[in-house]
């Protein structure tokens, strides 16, 4: 449970609240059953209704926040045990991915027990209102308009405090189950992306039903409203009159609507400050990284072909590991296969590479070499660096950057253009350790003409 | 006219309270999809 409270912030704040909430829709529903019990209405049992009328109109509204907490409370929980596992083992993600799958699917099932505790009572609120209002039997002269009042109401609050939410609920546990029952039969290491994407889109789905529900609840708060603004008020006959209990709720509901805009304080700041996209991300679904290194200025847009990525010890090839042996002969295989498709146009023997910007030089040099052995004699070079922005409530956010250079092999088959020396590597001054150093040299010597040539 | 001004007190309370936490609500709804965006 303290693992819970401290996944997401301001937790004992909303769990109070929801406490507060829940507390009061009992006392509400006690307040109910006693005045049922008593038979006829007096002037204290219309004010009762109209107090707890107020009151439980506030615990529906906080059921929503809880649900939109609990559900954000057992992501973080989930995204904390997914990344504590990916990096090492993607299997034992996979199956952490499904088992917390399954327990946000518990969620719906806690809610339904929730809700009613603060939709029954209400119910009876209104019920109860009607009857202390003298309606529908009596009062036949404000019968028509305090009768639609009331029907407005009830259509209302079961629209909104029952129905509503079940779809939703009903929706998000269709969706969480579904998306278990595909990543079943999906290999461990993409269970986790699968599932993740399932619940955000199940979640969005439910955060935009909860929104509609409490809207509508407004449609009973202004009936509710002008119900107890057309009460008549008699003199109290049965001797039950004591002062004003109204004044003190007031003052409550005034209170909490403070306390609720203070807890919200850090929120309105996250919001005001919107978190950037990650355009790599979003370009990487049409294969080319778009970021630049904020503090690498003039690199280039991705235009080659086949991208091998590399790390210190591993490769892939357009995203699927391979073999270093094997590397020059399935770029030669891309590049025939590119010859066979377009045999009118010429090849243009473009590869990108694409690495840490911390990666030493020597590992790249290997990977050149062999995409020279299969032809490939212009390269874009491209170097990403993680990056940490700090963020007001959701803390140091890890973003993947990379830049992009062109560069050509002087050799056969590339002509040096006008007058361009190429840069041997090995002769320079200070000759770059990393795959970042490289990129700044390039840049660097590339200046304003459009072609920097190399020579390792 | 105590009892009115009492019960439009109530009124105006329960409608504040009402729009507070509807708004809070809100935020964090769009601070939720934001983490979501964040994480996914």
């Amino acid at each position: 449970m303290g693992k819970f409270f401290e996944a997401v912030p301001h937790s004992p704040w909303i769990a109070g609240a929801g406490a507060i909430a829940m507390v009061a829709s009992l006392w509400s529903l006690v307040q109910a059953i006693r005045l049922v019990r008593r038979g006829r209405a007096s002037s204290a049992d219309k004010r009762a209704a109209r107090s707890f009328l107020g009151v439980t109109i506030a615990a529906l509204t906080v059921v929503p926040i809880l649900t939109v907490w609990l559900t954000a409370a057992q992501r973080e929980l989930f995204r904390r045990a997914l990344e504590s596992a990916s990096s090492e083992n993607p299997a034992r993600a996979g199956e952490i991915a499904l088992i917390l799958g399954a327990s946000l699917n518990s969620l719906p099932f806690g809610l339904l027990m929730v809700w009613p505790v603060a939709f029954f009572p209400a119910v009876a609120a209104l019920v109860l209102l009607v009857k202390a209002l003298g309606l529908p039997d009596e009062d036949q002269a404000a019968k028509p308009v305090r009768w639609w009042a009331y029907a407005l109401a009830s259509a209302a609050w079961t629209y909104a405090g029952l129905l509503l939410p079940a779809a939703a609920i009903a929706r998000y546990s269709a969706a969480i189950i579904s998306a278990i029952g595909k990543a079943m039969y999906l290999e461990p290491e993409e269970k986790a992306p699968l599932l993740l994407s399932a619940i955000s889109t199940a979640e969005a789905d439910l955060f935009v039903l909860i929104t509609k529900a409490a809207i509508t609840m407004l449609v009973p708060l202004v009936a509710g409203i002008a119900l107890s603004l057309t009460v008549d008020d008699e003199e109290p006959s049965d001797g039950a009159q004591r002062g004003q209990p109204e004044w003190w709720i007031g003052g409550l509901c005034w209170l909490a609507a403070a306390v609720v805009f203070i807890a919200a304080a850090p929120l309105r700041a996250e919001l005001a400050d919107p978190v950037p996209s990650n355009p790599y991300l979003e370009g990487r679904s049409l294969g080319t990284p778009v970021v630049a290194l904020p503090d690498l200025q003039g690199t280039d847009v991705i235009t080659y072909g086949p991208i091998v990525q590399l790390d210190t010890a591993r490769l892939w090839l357009d995203g699927r590991p391979i073999a270093e042996q094997r590397l020059a002969g399935d770029l030669d295989i891309l590049r025939r296969a590119y010859l066979a498709q377009f045999p009118e146009h010429e090849f243009p023997g473009g590869v990108a590479v694409m690495c840490d910007a911390r990666t030493p030089l020597d590992r790249l040099v290997v990977v050149l070499g062999l995409a020279r052995a299969a032809a490939y004699l212009r390269f874009q070079l491209i170097v990403g660096r993680e990056r940490i922005t700090e963020r007001p409530l959701l803390g140091k956010l890890k973003r993947d950057n990379y830049a992009a250079i062109s560069f050509s092999f002087a050799a056969d088959g590339v002509d040096a253009g006008a007058g361009i020396t190429p840069i041997t590597l090995k002769s320079l001054a200070e000759p770059p350790q990393t795959c970042e150093a490289l990129a700044r040299i390039l840049i660097a010597e590339r200046g304003t003409s459009e072609r920097v040539l190399i020579e390792l | 006219m105590r009892r009115k001004a009492a019960r439009l007190f109530l009124v105006i309370s329960i409608a504040a309270l009402y729009v507070s936490v509807m708004s809070a609500l809100v935020q964090f709804a769009l601070f939720s999809e934001q983490m979501i965006r964040v994480l996914t």
